[in-house]
């Protein structure tokens, strides 16, 4: 009997590690092809179907990015607008969430309801744009940052988070002498750190990888974040070029390299986050969801 | 304790500093202002990056129209999108350019968002110069609101392997026989000599284009065709149609062409030409000089091979009613003058006299090809374009032959050309010359049809899907035939009846003679 049930779990963890092995594999060699690619010459990738080595490495595609400081600067774009906003975020998702994660708040299920209104129901896209555009914020990053600075989702996990915090600890913050901003800033936020950092990945990843709100709301092409300028060569090089060209005789379709170089540039940064918060992210997560 | 007060005062002021970034930035980004006239334009930028608003080419254009000039480039792949929403907002700059009659944009001309420039269009030099056919085609009901932008009307045709053709022996492509020959032999013939069988006599793709191109050739309208009724009717319910789907299907059991077409993307697939894989397209006949580079970049051919010895271009084939091709529509998009942020009359005759000027030959010559001796050369007396210029000289002029509406055509110095360059167009200019051109009657009406703008896209996919299913055999005619029923019953009658309907109200505006559009294999 007890022989069976190893070679049982046996084959269970054998078949386990292969299944996970070639999922992990899967998802991995799609990223790999991506990177080789944009090391490889263009002739190549348009001959040779799938490779993890190019035959003739070569830097020429990165050479080209890093040449003009246009890419450069819509990276550090990115960057501003990726810092900046997951600020934002956070500091309003994690006020508002703690104020309305005290049962003795008045108006709290007035406010409560509020957000849950605005998950079910939208204002879409044209009011949206008219609202960014009569509070003044087209072309400035505010557009971007303002307008979603609370995700509902994040900010009712975090409320209840708060919520299951015992309330010793706050009592005895307020008996030394803390009043309500030091007891949030003193005492919650360092008790949040996993949290914190699991919402700053979730807000940041979204504002690194978010282009259509740029696209609406920024004017200036010289404010625009990489993401725009990757989707617009992905997205040329599957059109007609053939349409493009009599109109544009100095068009030349992007070519196949520079845009898998560009998609290496442009999620490099954001994916070196990942292990770096990874530790919380788990943790956080998990916090969130308990319920007592 | 000191530590949280840090980390509150780092965040505090970490907003406070991406603040004045952003400020400063906007104050820097702040325009100069040198003429007392501004023009506002927003228009579809290709490329990787937009002409910035410093570049030499746009400060010479400015000296030359004394005038200022604000562009806002918006990705083209982006484009609808942001006029839409600039549209709704009411927010537009003076000069937008609109891609196609989509239905927000009929919606908007309707309700009067943009100058109606039909009344005004031939007081000026330039404009003037917009063929009768290309205005109707570009009109909007029945008005113009937009300058087209000028494009060849005879662009297709068809590019083969010359080099190839010699190969395998055949000297002459004048009807379909011929070409259906010369596909054979491509085909099966080793044409390129290199002893495998690796080659197809076309390669086709998820684009519909050679298809209606070889439907003109059996008889068959562009779109929409008069049948002896005088009633207007597209070109599935015709037998011009059917044979051509049939003459589609013996190529696709032959092996004629890739079996893989509907799934090859339009972006790849000249890249199977510059492969050596295929060796004839039906399509733009501007495509022979770029196949040409492309197999010699990548070395299929010898680097000093003469471009015309291996490329070769015929406007057409003949069939049973002789010489017939397919032409373009005239134009791509519109520049139009937006009522918003252009109120009065003053103003509108302004912006009107400086779209003007874009046709004159310093400004088709300046946002065309840029300046000369840094973006293009004087080639005895012609432009010849630098190639593969460094990244920050090819940004001074990206986009801004989009602004531009190329009217009068050829208003600019002329391009150097190469003899295949020549050839082109020449070919071109042949289409137009030899009256082969089928018109399509239905260019401005079908976008009219309340019927057409609900249900158009849905029922032209179905037929697009039958027409495929037909060509690769997992359709028989009477499958076919189901799908045209059901066509006509989810709303295909309704179209019909409108499209006549407003057929015989614009028909003193169509400027062609009916016969041009009878359909001959009805």
């Amino acid at each position: 009997m007890r022989q069976n049930k190893t070679v049982a779990s046996t084959i269970f963890d054998v078949f386990n590690h292969i299944f996970l092995g070639i999922w992990a594999i899967i998802t991995v060699l799609p990223f790999l092809y991506v990177l080789a690619a944009s090391f490889a010459p263009d002739s190549e990738i348009k001959t040779r179907t799938f490779f993890i080595i190019p035959h003739n490495p070569t830097l020429l595609t990165y050479k080209f990015i890093f040449a003009s400081n246009y890419f450069l600067r819509s990276m550090l774009n990115s960057v501003i607008i990726t810092v900046g906003g997951t600020l934002v975020n956070l500091f309003f998702t994690f006020t508002m969430a703690y104020a309305l994660s005290k049962k003795h708040f008045i108006g709290r299920s007035i406010v409560l309801n509020g957000v849950i209104f605005t998950m079910l129901f939208g204002g879409g896209m044209i009011p949206t744009y008219l609202l960014v555009k009569s509070l003044g914020l087209l072309n400035s990053y505010w557009a971007l940052w303002l307008p979603g600075a609370i995700s509902p989702f994040n900010f009712f996990v975090v409320k209840n988070f708060f919520q299951e915090m015992p309330q010793d600890l706050e009592d005895a913050a307020r008996i030394d002498g803390c009043t309500e901003a030091q007891v949030l800033w003193k005492i919650i936020l360092p008790l949040s750190k996993p949290i914190i950092a699991t919402f700053a990945l979730f807000y940041g990843v979204g504002h690194w990888n978010s282009w259509f709100g740029a696209l609406l709301y920024i004017n200036d092409a010289e404010k625009w974040p990489v993401q725009l300028i990757l989707r617009q060569i992905v997205m040329l090089s599957t059109t007609l070029a053939s349409d493009l060209t009599q109109f544009d005789p100095n068009f030349q379709p992007p070519q196949e390299s520079l845009k898998m170089a560009i998609i290496v540039v442009a999620t490099l940064p954001i994916m070196l986050l990942y292990p770096w918060l990874q530790k919380y992210f788990i943790k956080g997560m998990f916090i969130g969801s308990l319920k007592e | 304790m000191r530590k949280v007060k840090k980390i509150l005062r780092l965040f505090l002021v970490s907003i406070c500093i991406a603040g004045l970034l952003l400020t400063s930035i906007g104050v820097l980004g702040a325009s100069k202002s040198k003429y007392s006239f501004k023009l506002t334009i927003m228009a579809q930028y290709f490329g990787t990056e937009p002409a910035p608003s410093n570049s030499p080419v746009i400060l010479k254009a400015e000296e030359y129209l004394k005038t200022d000039l604000e562009f806002t480039w918006v990705p083209a792949d982006g484009y609808n999108d942001k006029l839409n929403i600039m549209l709704a907002s009411g927010n537009l700059p003076m000069v937008v350019y609109v891609p196609g009659k989509t239905a927000s944009i009929i919606g908007a001309c309707k309700a009067g968002a943009f100058w109606e420039l039909g009344p005004y269009i031939k007081q000026y030099k330039n404009l003037k110069a917009i063929p009768d056919i290309v205005l109707w085609n570009s009109s909007i009901d029945g008005k113009i609101y937009g300058i087209p932008r000028s494009r060849t009307l005879g662009r297709n045709g068809i590019v083969y392997r010359k080099d190839w053709a010699k190969n395998v022996g055949i000297t002459k492509l004048e009807t379909i026989d011929d070409l259906y020959n010369m596909l054979k032999k491509f085909t099966y013939n080793d044409p390129d000599k290199n002893g495998k069988n690796d080659t197809y006599g076309m390669i086709v793709c998820n684009y519909n284009g050679p298809f209606y191109i070889t439907l003109t050739w059996f008889g068959g309208p562009n779109g929409w065709g008069l049948n002896k009724n005088g009633q207007l009717v597209p070109t599935f319910l015709t037998n011009a149609y059917i044979e051509n789907l049939k003459f589609w299907r013996k190529m696709y059991q032959e092996k004629l062409f890739n079996h893989d077409f509907p799934s090859v993307p339009g972006a790849r697939w000249e890249d199977y030409y510059s492969q050596g894989k295929g060796g004839v397209k039906i399509d733009v006949i501007d495509s022979a000089n770029r196949i040409y580079n492309g197999l010699k970049n990548n070395g299929i051919i010898p680097k000093d091979a003469k471009d015309t010895d291996i490329m070769d271009i015929v406007v057409s084939v003949k069939g049973k009613y002789g010489l017939r091709n397919m032409p373009t529509s005239g134009y791509s998009g519109y520049l139009m003058v937006s009522k918003t942020s252009v109120k009065d009359m003053n103003t509108f005759k302004k912006v009107m006299s400086i779209l003007d000027k874009f046709g004159d030959r310093t400004m088709q010559d300046l946002f065309g090809y840029g300046l000369p001796n840094r973006h293009y050369k004087l080639v005895d007396g012609k432009i010849d374009p630098i190639p593969n210029l460094p990244a920050d000289l090819s940004r001074e002029i990206s986009g801004l032959n989009q602004v531009l509406h190329f009217y009068p055509a050829n208003g600019g110095t002329p391009r150097y050309m190469t003899p295949l360059l020549q050839l082109q167009a020449d070919m071109q200019a042949l289409n137009e010359k030899l009256n082969i051109l089928v018109p399509n009657p239905t260019e401005a009406l079908i976008g009219m049809s309340d019927t057409y703008i609900k249900r158009g896209v849905t029922l032209d996919n179905m037929i697009e899907d039958a027409r495929v299913k037909y060509i690769t055999g997992q359709l028989n005619d009477q499958g076919f035939k189901k799908v045209l029923d059901n066509w006509r019953r989810q709303g295909g009658d309704q179209i019909i009846k409108e499209v006549n309907a407003l057929y015989r109200k614009y028909k003193k505006n169509i400027p062609y003679k009916e016969d041009i559009y009878k359909i001959l294999n009805p």
